[in-house]
């Protein structure tokens, strides 16, 4: 997938969402790494809808703010936190990236600028675990301890786990769809490189019998805004992904699940 | 891509028996509910529970379920339990007993550097912008007041969603 | 006596959702739900209309109760609101391009 340019910068892409991001830098090692961490969704590198260069440099030693900032200038985001600055501008659809070669670094870049185009265009990234049954996919939201883990661990054969971490959801021209991501929780492994059309929210809660309650429109909307992630403090993308999360609610059946840790609550996915 | 660190049951005990006996642990943080504090990736080092008092602003890791997790403590249900919170959640955890905590993160390491784990809650800014729910209780009294000069009926509007 | 106004405030995002209305301060992102009755004031909550007027309009022509004690109950809605950043409450009409 990789490639050296003419002026002996090495690229790839990676595609999350269907938004292929394309990365260069000098450092070939960088890109290597980033296929093996990708795997499963690298793109090809002529169809990026966003470019960042990555300059690799020593660890910045302690300097600088650990903090995670994110904000606007003129037109371009502004990231920064101790280890990584970035500077990408959505009109150009061009940035760049300081870091050392820390691969965590770039994932947390990536997943900042994907909540960004996600907000802007009607979607979001959820605390979520979800799966694909049936060609329809399900989200499992829920706090830490809620359920995401174990209940994708109970998944029977017939479902394809989409992530059991962060839920990718975006608004399509006739639905919203979930697609799978490489961030993987607790699992370890990435999930799949699918998408599905959204066929319901289900907030988890562990009881001791297997129930989904369906969710009224303002009760569904404060849960899933409590779930979405988002890294800036822009008051427009805020708006945003309110009124996303008010028309998700208006327009999905949302339930709250309460489960056993048992398989049997697949018999209530489908 | 590398495989993050799943601690089963048996990783708990292992990293419970390694705690009590005044060993540090090092662990690798693969969910994001202490972001912006604590993200994917980045390792976290435990002291153990007997350390430090067990105060609200500090990140307790703890079992549940078979599973480690470390979470703030944001305050006292009463004498035995504390009630934890990811930074990035809005919803309190259910109570953890005292007893159930191992240990506090200390300092968090990422890419090399050892950045010192904040005691109390992060400011609204640090803060991953999850949203701050608030129920308009408010607006009960006003319901309420209707009801008791109807009996006890009223009848609801009907209106066209926004 | 002078009358009261209320107009919804311009950072805020709302959203009718059955019947109930969700809320966000865009400022600072908090979010409230206010019930079918508090849902009513706050749709009528245009700047010019005064309270008295949306009290005897749309609660005491819909629900046959007595007016002062839901005028009573509704300046201490539309006060907590106000306290809160969400709702503006004057004393004066708030024409369109006021807020």
């Amino acid at each position: 997938m990789s490639r050296v340019s003419e002026n002996g910068t090495y690229a790839t892409a990676v595609a999350i969402g269907g938004l292929p991001i394309g990365i260069s830098s000098a450092d070939p090692e960088f890109i290597t790494m980033l296929e093996g961490r990708y795997a499963g969704f690298l793109g090809a590198d002529g169809d990026v809808a966003i470019r960042l260069k990555v300059d690799i440099a020593p660890p910045s030693g302690g300097r600088g703010e650990e903090e995670l900032a994110v904000s606007r200038a003129g037109t371009r985001w502004l990231m920064n936190r101790g280890d990584f600055c970035a500077d990408w501008d959505p009109v150009s659809k061009q940035g760049w990236v300081r870091q050392s070669a820390y691969p965590y670094a770039i994932d947390s870049v990536m997943r900042i600028v994907h909540s960004l185009v996600l907000a802007e265009r009607g979607g979001f990234l959820l605390h979520a675990a979800s799966a694909i049954r049936g060609g329809r996919a399900f989200i499992f939201s829920g706090v830490s301890g809620a359920g995401k883990t174990t209940i994708s661990r109970l998944a029977p054969s017939d479902v394809t786990l989409l992530t059991d971490e962060i839920s990718y959801v975006r608004e399509m021209a006739d639905g919203y769809q979930a697609f799978g991501t490489p961030f993987a929780g607790e699992l370890g492994r990435a999930g799949k490189n699918l998408a599905a059309p959204i066929a319901a929210l289900y907030f988890l809660a562990k009881g001791s019998t297997d129930v989904a309650r369906p969710l009224k429109g303002s009760s569904a909307a404060r849960r899933l805004l409590r779930n979405i992630l988002f890294f800036a403090d822009d008051r427009a993308l805020v708006e945003k992904l309110f009124r996303s999360a008010c028309d998700f609610v208006s327009h999905l059946p949302v339930y709250e699940l309460t489960f056993r840790p048992g398989a049997e609550v697949w018999d209530l996915i489908r | 891509m590398e495989r993050a660190e799943s601690l089963d049951r048996a990783g708990c005990d292992i990293a419970a028996e390694s705690l009590n006996r005044g060993h540090r642990l090092l662990i690798r943080v693969t969910g994001s509910s202490m972001v912006p504090a604590i993200w994917p990736g980045d390792t976290i080092e435990i002291i153990p529970a007997g350390e430090a008092p067990t105060s609200a602003g500090q990140v307790a890791l703890y079992v549940r379920d078979g599973r480690l997790f470390a979470h703030r403590i944001v305050g006292v249900a009463e004498a035995a339990h504390v009630i934890t919170r990811g930074d990035a959640l809005a919803a309190c955890d259910p109570p953890a007993a005292r007893a159930e905590i191992l240990g506090y993160v200390s300092v968090v390491v990422r890419d090399g550097r050892r950045i010192p784990m904040a005691d109390g809650a992060p400011s609204r800014r640090a803060r991953m912008l999850s949203f701050a729910i608030r129920n308009s209780n408010i607006a009960r009294r006003l319901i309420l007041g209707l009801r008791a000069r109807r009996g006890g009926a009223y009848r609801t509007v009907n209106r066209c969603p926004a | 006596m002078s009358e009261t106004y209320i107009k919804r405030h311009r950072d805020t995002a709302a959203r009718m959702l059955g019947d109930e209305t969700i809320i966000m301060s865009v400022k600072d992102s908090r979010v409230f739900t206010l019930n079918p009755t508090a849902s009513l004031i706050w749709e009528a909550a245009d700047g010019v209309t005064a309270l008295r007027e949306i009290v005897a309009r749309d609660l005491v022509a819909e629900f046959e109760i007595d007016t002062e004690a839901a005028y009573r109950d509704a300046l201490e809605l539309v006060g907590q609101l106000a306290q809160e950043g969400i709702l503006v409450v004057t004393d004066h009409p708030m024409p369109a391009e006021q807020s």
